[in-house]
């Protein structure tokens, strides 16, 4: 029985079995995990700066440019139709419009009674 | 094999040493041998690329990572085709008798195949065989017995063949 046992295992080991294909075996670069620290480094950074340059312009869109504003504030580049609109409705604030200098021209010193003029020749 | 991890050249050995009979054992669950050789490949490039812990005792790990393996791949339905190409070469390229070893091997009883894959195709003792798979000696012995009767019904008609031509020559 024994004998019969042996036998049968030699006979299953006539059946070889096939030999797996070939494994690569890759070994890692020592250096490996400190490239990619590096490079994760690398892309965040970049990406926090593309997002803060994107993040700036975004907000400067928003926002009317500073000589824009100064421009509204001026009376004479106020337009046409709010001049007369006024004029039709408020007829006093734009008297008191046109009496305010606007702070981008300066004031006229060639006038005979200028305070500028007067002072001037003090 | 100590409290370490496996280097690549010890993986390499181990892929040697051990990756014919499992795909064997991995044969028992895919069917498919081309699908048990990616099971067992995976396997071998986790341990590789050091996703597993420090290992007690190789052998028995592997046989255990195969099988689980085996099952999702089984369970995902990745490739498992028809059995069309044996995983075991008959040394007189009886292609027929293979193929019906790999099927007898796939009715085993899971525990049983292990054991008799170790023993016969891994040249492994039984008491390694029993340590690998965390099982009393006198287990693993029944285990293996129990396996080869089966075996042997079921392969009668191949084996026969052999004897009788050799009783051929004989006379």
């Amino acid at each position: 029985m024994k004998n019969d046992s042996a036998q049968f295992e030699d006979f299953l080991r006539e059946f070889e079995p096939k030999r797996p294909r070939v494994l690569k075996f890759e070994a890692e670069h020592p250096m490996g995990y400190w490239r990619r620290l590096l490079a994760a480094a690398v892309l965040l950074i970049a990406c926090g700066v593309s997002s803060r340059l994107v993040w700036t312009a975004h907000s400067n869109e928003h926002q009317p440019p500073a000589h824009a504003i100064e421009a509204d504030s001026t009376p004479t580049q106020r337009s046409i139709i709010l001049w007369t609109r006024m004029a039709l409705h408020d007829p006093e604030r734009l008297d008191k419009e046109f009496s305010v200098p606007p702070r981008s021209v300066l004031p006229r010193f060639d006038r005979p009674h200028s305070t500028l003029r007067i002072l001037a020749k003090e | 094999m100590g409290d370490k991890r496996l280097s690549a050249e010890e993986v390499s050995e181990l892929y040697e040493r051990h990756g014919p009979a499992l795909v064997v054992y991995a044969c028992g669950y895919v069917v498919n041998t081309a699908c048990a050789e990616d099971v067992v490949h995976g396997v071998f490039q986790r341990l590789l690329a050091g996703h597993v812990g420090p290992l007690e005792y190789a052998t028995g790990y592997l046989y255990r990572a195969v099988r689980n393996a085996a099952l999702n791949a089984r369970r995902n339905g990745t490739r498992d085709a028809s059995l069309d190409e044996p995983c075991f070469v008959h040394r007189e390229g009886n292609r027929e008798a293979a193929l019906a070893l790999q099927r007898a091997l796939s009715e085993l009883p899971e525990e049983q195949r292990a054991v008799v894959v170790m023993r016969i195709w891994d040249g492994l003792t039984l008491q390694e065989a029993a340590e690998a798979t965390g099982v009393p000696l006198n287990t693993a012995a029944s285990r293996y017995r129990y396996a080869i009767e089966k075996l042997r019904e079921r392969l009668q008609p191949y084996e026969l063949k052999p004897r009788e031509k050799e009783r051929d020559e004989e006379r």
